[in-house]
């Protein structure tokens, strides 16, 4: 009997060791390195770091083992590769090189087609979460006005980005604009959605961005310190709206807008725009992402493209250039000639080291403040763009003197010996976009500046290496003008239909 | 409530009162009926009953057996078993004699052991003889080849890593295919490569659902069961194996062509593309191409002019200057002779080296009458052929069981090991620090160290070593190689300079207690803990590659601790012809994985890359993640008079991994076996052995990569600088739940004119509410959500065939060979039939195997202009591209090319095939593996013929390159600016994937006994082993079996390994 008596002991024991996982909630387990959706809305504070979510998006890598796009910044490279002043001086290590040739945008399983149109869709969801659900958390209405007000300028921001890229451009000679253009996607879902017409979204980037800056309009970023630039202003907000007016062809609001936006906002002296525009204490950057060292990304950055002294294959061998046309344009006087290499015997073009290419026409507009990691503050928006939307959208207007004026105040600072101009009509116009496209260079505005302009893309007579770039000429109605939808969407979403 | 019922009727069960048991000892002994020499390790069993034991080293064994037993079964593996009533004796001496068919052997399986010819499960085994015979250092290499119905990939040549399995087909599209492991009754989840193969008693396959059911949970992809060693009663031993060996690399290079012919391939490249592209008249082109034409100005040559003056290769590799380098036909100057020595240019020599494989083994094991014990010490050194690859392990294992009292039964098996490795960087396919895709990429004139033009004469640094080319030298003098020779790169420097290395300590243990009560039932509690703690680190140097200028330094440390209990209830019982066993069971299981990642920058002082002597913090991260599951379960056996047996499961398992609602699944199976032997009409002598196996049953499958997939989540560490931030990362799916599998199977098992056995197996098996990784449309901003959407299945023959070709000479020889077919067939798409998912070079579509190829579709090249053809998608004859050539519509044009299925990457048969021949003293083993059929897509072969960049290497085959109109060839005009069209991934790049694989041969010498004992040892055995010693397939160099899916990589090749050794035990 004590046999038994110890064996049902034994049993017991043994149950009662190992059957400890019998309780109800041991399968329910959380992850750690996640936050449950639930808990996302909640309180305004959590939505805060929803919001900084789509910031980060900004300068963050989509997907690990794809070296070209680092947030935004790729979009960007793509927008001034895919034009004619921006110089490749080799093929490098390949990268970009497709896209300066037009080659990749036009393949659907290609990288640069996805990357773009997911960025953008991926940021357009985390701002679908915000604006849908903010409502319904805890806190001040003030900062829940200022949290929407920020997710809806990105929405209309992005799609205006996707539109520009993805469909037939905005022609304001024939409108409405019933051409394809991408899915709208204004609320969380899965389900996938047919292209609007260009027409319908323009409305809805409009309608996202007025909206927008009327929330944002007196909310200010006090409580961070290190970021504050990062965070959509009312200005900010407004100066988007001013390029959509631009790419509308509506003038007039483009320059009201523009105006608006850089009241108060100071423009670069001298000696800061040789600074290498990559530190967001800049006076003069409106929307910046502050990029940690923690947080940067090797060689996909902006910096390891586009500098001169970071150390990346693709700049010690294909240092990125400005066409000699734009470059002999400007006077000795004006600072922005300095961002270039006027021979390849200047003495900076043998830094770092001696074993980078040093060629002429070779950029030190940006400089990477840390060679070894690809680190560097992004601007998005600065207070020259405004000043030459301004002043373009007024001399289209006809207004010459106000534009020469708004024109003078920006030159002046870059060149002391700039008189006010004294061109009218055509010729006006002609000088402010030669200085759009110095001040502005390889910061993504010269493909889409020839798109909204309807101008073909024209690299003869300039420093293009034919044994880099095999196309010289695009014209203005050819189909490579648009992106290749990503099949990926395609297959998965059977009511988009592809570009031609 | 389920769990309290349970418990319940686990102590109702107990309680059932019972006659009280009494017991009769039998001892004796087992010899040879052979040699008379005694037979240690027989097992000896009542009849119909677990109640056994094994003979000691001098044959012996004793047993308590119940009175009511009546027959004792004597068995071993390669003897004949007996049965021989018990009649009452107290001593029982038999002798056995050799059976080639040596059907009866215990097979492990789920919860348990069970005899071959009453098993309803389909069951391959591998014994320890196998794995002791080769030289490997991880048992998954065990199985290649042995097992019917299995599939492996070739694996790394990297020292210590294993190879992938399938067993029976691709179970699953988006969650896992890959067998569960469990290692003495317990899933094992560390890395396999922890287990020395010394210590390994046998590995079991279970493939069918009768076999596999009771894992219900994790076992649709087949179960791998290993099982370590024991110390047998009464019979000690000691045994000392030694072994030594080298390694080279295990297949050869593709062929790719040398400096000269690479030069003129290169000539003809430019003139190619200056012709037709840019309207260039021939005459001039070559001119121009040689860099002699009188307007030549800045236009580059290939080696004069261009952006940097040097021409499109840049380097120089002749003694010759560069105008006069090249004559008009793009011959290179007689009087040109290259600078460079083959050593100077042979990159891949340059990161080889013999490796090496020493590996000592101590075990010893024995034991008393009432316990065992069974220990091992093991030491592998291993180096890889590439050089700072390596693995080492320091192993050890303790496995002690004692028979505590009449009734109580109880053990630990512990193992605790170190390993460290060097590890190759091949992860990535392309990239710059691989050691395979950038020697076998880089053209055949650019060299390693950096030397002097003209002269060939190396410059050295000031202490007189040589430098590295860096391919960015200018300040030496030296041009930048071009972008197809990946300037500013170096993989020799950086593989030395760079660091990788990892460390595992791993500590793995198992404990039992078995109370044996009433006679006929058994309660068994068993208890895992399997703890692996592992670091690596990496290092990429300040001098050159990603980490230059400021060096950086990771270290990712994980631990993985898994705790798995069971408690099994075990009744067994015969009543006259009827056999009864009963199991009632319940496990848990929890997984915890903590993560640990910390990347710095700023090296401080060289040769320290530990995080402390770096500046700046890159990254810094941990998590931790966690995964449970819990089962209950049952198992009822039923024989009848040795003929007829009856097998049903029943398992209720839940996952972690599924919203509360769903987690639980139910699994189940049913088994039939019918032994036609034991009828009267098949008591004829030509038949052995002969059984039917039918089964039928259900497992799961929960295998997602990610731990909490039913959770709507947004992820941390999206903080935007100092700020707080997360973003959306997945959807919620609260109806996510198992998927399952259900598998049909039929078997036979026979052994006829005492000279063949084997099985014959049908298996269907359909892979059911697939866990699918079901796309999204990109602009819903998520990329996939996981549904239990779609269905596929498997479906296919085994055949195992042994026969003793000769068992009655003085030579002896057996061939063990085995075929597998597999037919794999989507039944059901996410999105119903017209829906498809393109992923690669593959289509997955209702009625296609989940390795079709879909591909543009090669015609091939057009003898007019030497332009790679295709059939045209659109048709339209007034498109500029359309060409017709007899009733085909074809294109030049990759984007107009039509794509459609071309075949598919499965086989149509694979196999292994063993031959054993003994003569004397000695025996030779040798393993060949096959594979029939199916198609490799080779992409490495293409990277080799798709010339795009100036400086890369060229496959031989361009030599056969189209040169002028009509020329009738398979290989497009080689044209710079055309090689996106002309070598766009297509059906060209499709091969036969046949091969036959001479894996392993073994040569063992036996000391003779006579000689042995003079040296006081007992058994003294010499050897000499090979893996790996030849391929043969349709492509130099192509490694077909490096993925199920048929696509080639750059990656460790597989490595050659040739040692020697010697076991001796006393």
């Amino acid at each position: 009997m004590k046999k038994y008596l110890s064996i049902i002991f034994l049993v017991f024991l043994g149950l009662t060791v190992s059957l400890q996982s019998c309780k109800d909630d041991f399968l329910d387990l959380n992850p750690t390195e996640a936050i449950s959706e639930a808990d996302v809305f909640t309180t305004t504070s959590n939505a805060w770091a929803a919001l900084n979510g789509v910031h980060r998006f900004m300068y963050a890598t989509l997907e690990s083992g794809h070296s070209s796009h680092a947030g935004h910044s790729g979009n960007m490279i793509m927008h001034d590769m895919m034009g004619e002043d921006l110089v490749n001086h080799d093929r490098g290590n390949g990268w970009f090189i497709g896209v300066y040739n037009w080659t990749s945008t036009r393949n659907e399983n290609g990288a640069y087609t996805s990357l773009p149109y997911r960025f953008f869709y991926k940021l357009i969801a985390n701002t679908n979460m915000i604006i849908f659900y903010i409502d319904g958390a805890e806190g001040p209405l003030a900062e829940k006005e200022h949290i929407k007000g920020q997710a809806l300028a990105y929405r209309g921001w992005a799609y205006h980005q996707l539109v520009q890229s993805y469909a037939k451009r905005y022609d304001w000679n024939n409108k409405p604009n019933e051409q394809p253009g991408v899915p709208l996607v204004l609320t969380p879902t899965i389900a996938g959605l047919p292209r609007e017409t260009v027409e319908k979204l323009y409305e809805q980037i409009n309608a996202d961005l007025t909206l927008a800056i009327s929330l944002l309009e007196g909310k200010e970023i006090t409580w961070v310190t290190q970021t504050p630039k990062s965070h959509l202003s009312a200005s900010v907000a407004k100066g988007i709206l001013a390029r959509v007016a631009l790419t509308q062809g509506d003038w007039g609001r483009a320059a009201l807008l523009a105006g608006e936006a850089r009241q108060g906002k100071t423009l670069m002296n001298k000696a800061q725009l040789m600074q290498g525009l990559s530190n967001s204490t800049n006076p003069e950057f409106l929307w910046v992402s502050h990029v940690q060292q923690e947080h940067s990304y090797a060689f996909s950055s902006f910096f390891s493209y586009m500098t001169w002294n970071r150390n990346s294959t693709n700049i010690k061998q294909n240092p990125k250039k400005i066409c000699s046309r734009l470059y002999d344009s400007f006077p000795e006087s004006d600072t922005r000639k300095q961002w270039f290499a006027s021979s390849n015997e200047e003495a900076r073009v043998r830094q770092p080291n001696t074993d980078y290419t040093a060629v002429k026409y070779m950029s030190f507009k940006f400089m990477a403040p840390d060679e070894g990691s690809g680190r560097g503050d992004l601007c998005y928006m600065r207070t020259a763009e405004l000043y030459l939307i301004e002043a373009e959208a007024l001399a289209r207007q006809g207004q010459d003197g106000q534009a020469q004026q708004v024109l003078f105040e920006l030159v002046s600072t870059r060149d002391t010996n700039y008189m006010v101009s004294n061109n009218s009509g055509i010729d006006l116009i002609e000088e402010i976009m030669m200085n759009r496209r110095l001040e502005l260079w390889g910061e993504g505005f010269r493909w889409l500046d020839l798109k909204r302009l309807n101008l073909p893309l024209d690299r003869s007579v300039q420093s293009h290496d034919p044994s880099v770039a095999t196309i010289f000429e695009v014209p203005v109605a050819d189909k490579r003008w648009q992106y290749m939808i990503p099949r990926a969407e395609i297959n998965a979403n059977p009511l988009v239909n592809q570009n031609d | 409530m389920k769990k309290i019922y349970l418990l319940l009727f686990f102590i109702s069960l107990i309680s059932i009162s019972f006659l009280k048991a009494q017991s009769l000892q039998i001892t004796g002994v087992v010899t040879s009926s052979e040699d008379g020499f005694s037979l240690p390790g027989v097992s000896v069993f009542v009849k119909g009953t677990t109640i056994g034991t094994a003979t000691d080293i001098d044959g012996r064994y004793s047993l308590n057996v119940p009175q009511t037993a009546s027959t004792l079964v004597f068995s071993f593996i390669g003897m004949e078993s007996q049965e021989v009533a018990i009649l009452g004796r107290s001593v029982i001496n038999i002798k056995l004699g050799s059976d080639a068919m040596a059907l009866e052997e215990v097979v492990v399986i789920a919860y348990g052991t069970a005899k071959k010819g009453t098993y309803t499960g389909a069951v391959s085994s591998v014994s320890a003889q196998k794995i002791e015979s080769r030289s490997i250092g991880n048992i998954a290499r065990a199985i290649e080849g042995q097992a019917a119905g299995v599939q492996v990939t070739s694996g790394s040549g990297q020292p210590g890593s294993g190879q992938e399995i399938r067993i029976r087909g691709y179970g699953s599209i988006n969650a896992s295919s890959a067998p569960l492991y469990v290692v003495d009754g317990v899933p094992y989840t560390l890395d396999i490569s922890n287990l020395n193969p010394n210590d390994i008693e046998s590995i079991s396959v279970l493939k069918d659902a009768s076999a596999t059911a009771l894992y219900g949970n994790k076992a649709a992809n087949g179960v791998i069961i290993v099982t370590t060693k024991k110390g047998n009663k009464n019979r000690s031993q000691f045994q000392v194996r030694v072994s030594q060996g080298y390694s080279t690399r295990g297949l050869p290079e593709y062929d790719r062509v040398k400096s000269e012919d690479w030069v003129r391939l290169n000539w003809e490249a430019y003139v190619n593309q200056m012709h037709y592209s840019q309207g260039i008249p021939l005459e001039d082109a070559k001119l121009y191409a040689s860099g002699i034409h009188p307007n030549q100005g800045s236009r580059a040559g290939l080696f004069t002019g261009g952006p940097s003056g040097t021409g499109l290769l840049e380097f120089n590799p002749f003694d010759v200057a560069r105008n006069d380098l090249l004559l008009g036909d793009g011959s290179v100057n007689q009087y040109a002779s290259l600078i460079y020595s083959p050593e100077d240019l042979d990159w891949q020599k340059a990161l080889m080296q013999t490796g090496s494989r020493n590996e000592y083994n101590i075990l010893y094991s024995g034991g008393t009458a009432k316990s065992d014990y069974f220990a091992s010490l093991g030491y592998l050194n291993e180096n890889g052929y590439l050089i700072k690859t390596d693995f080492e392990r320091l192993s050890g294992r303790l496995n002690v069981n004692t028979q505590a009292t009449s009734w109580f039964r109880t053990g630990v098996n512990i193992s605790a090991n170190v390993s460290m490795s060097q590890t190759a960087r091949d992860q990535s396919t392309s990239s710059f620090v691989n050691p395979f895709f950038f020697t076998r990429n880089i053209g055949p004139i650019y060299p390693i160290y950096a030397q002097t033009p003209i002269t060939g004469e190396y410059i050295l640094d000031d202490n007189g070593n040589k430098i590295y080319d860096l391919g960015n030298m200018l300040n030496l003098g030296l041009p930048f190689r071009p972008s197809g020779a990946y300037s500013g790169r170096h993989v020799v420097a950086e593989t030395m300079f760079n660091e990788g290395d990892f460390r595992r300590n791993v500590l793995s243990s198992r404990t039992f207690g078995e109370i044996k009560f009433l006679n006929d039932f058994t309660f068994t509690v068993n208890a895992s803990m399997d703890v692996s703690a592992y670091s690596d680190k990496s290092y990429d140097n300040a001098i050159v590659g990603d980490g230059a200028p400021a060096g950086r330094a990771s270290r990712t440390s994980t631990q993985t601790t898994s705790v798995n209990f069971n408690q099994l209830l075990n009744y067994a019982r015969s009543f006259g012809e009827h056999s009864f066993e009963a199991l009632l069971g319940h496990e848990s299981y929890d997984f915890t994985y903590d993560y640990f990642y910390g990347s710095k920058q700023g090296v401080v002082v060289d040769g320290n890359y530990e995080l402390i002597n770096f500046t700046t913090i890159n990254s810094l991260n941990s998590y931790q993640r966690k995964y449970r599951n819990e089962g209950y379960f049952t198992r009822l056996n039923y024989g009848f008079d040795e003929k007829y047996f009856v097998s049903g499961s029943y398992r209720l398992d839940g996952s972690s991994r599924f919203f509360k609602e769903e987690r639980w699944g139910s699994f189940w199976s049913l088994g039939l076996g019918w032994r036609l032997d034991k009828e009267y009409f098949m008591q004829i002598p030509q038949v052995n052995m002969m059984m039917f196996r039918a089964s039928y049953g259900q497992v799961g499958n929960d295998g997602l990569t990610s731990y909490y997939p039913w959770q709507a989540l947004y992820r941390l560490n999206r903080n935007n600088a100092n700020e707080p931030g997360f973003d959306q990362s997945t959807l919620p799916a609260y109806d996510l739940t198992w998927e399952s599998n259900n598998s049909f199977n039929i078997g036979l098992d026979f052994g006829i004119f005492q000279r063949f056995r084997g099985n014959l197996e049908w298996f269907h098996r359909v892979s059911d509410n697939l866990l699918f990784d079901v796309p999204l449309p990109v602009s819903s901003g998520i990329s996939s959500i996981d549904k239990n959407i779609g269905a596929m299945y498997n479906q296919g023959f085994e055949m195992r065939v042994a026969a003793d070709v000769f068992d009655k000479t003085a030579v002896k020889w057996t061939v063990d060979m085995n075929v597998t077919t597999v037919k794999n067939r989507i039944t059901k798409m996410p999105f119903g039939e017209d829906d498809e998912i393109i992923e690669g070079t593959k289509k997955l579509k209702e009625g296609r195997s989940v390795y079709d190829y879909w591909l543009r579709q090669w015609y091939g090249v057009d003898p007019a202009d030497g332009l790679s053809l295709y059939y045209a998608q659109n048709t339209d004859v007034s498109r500029e591209d359309i060409r017709l050539i007899g009733t085909d519509t074809l294109t030049f044009l990759m984007a107009n090319a039509k794509y459609a299925y071309s075949g598919s990457a499965i086989p149509n048969l694979v196999g292994g095939i063993t031959n054993i021949v003994s003569y004397k003293d000695f025996e030779l083993t040798v393993l060949l593996t096959y594979q029939l059929g199916g198609k490799v897509y080779d992409g490495i072969y293409r990277s080799l013929m798709n010339y795009e960049n100036w400086g890369s290497a060229m496959h031989a085959d361009l030599s056969m390159a189209w040169k002028q109109p009509g020329d009738n060839t398979d290989v497009p005009r080689l044209d710079p600016t055309m090689t996106t069209d002309n070598n766009a991934i297509s059906s060209r790049w499709l091969i036969d994937g046949s091969y036959l694989n001479l894996r392993s041969v073994n040569l063992t010498y036996n000391v003779p006994k006579d000689f042995s004992k003079k040296l006081n040892v007992g058994n003294a055995k010499l050897y000499a082993t090979a893996e790996n010693l030849f391929l043969i397939s349709k492509r130099k160099g192509m490694n077909i079996q490096q993925s199920f899916a048929g696509t080639t990589s750059n990656a460790y090749i597989q490595s050659r390994i040739v040692t020697v050794g010697l076991n001796v035990s006393f």
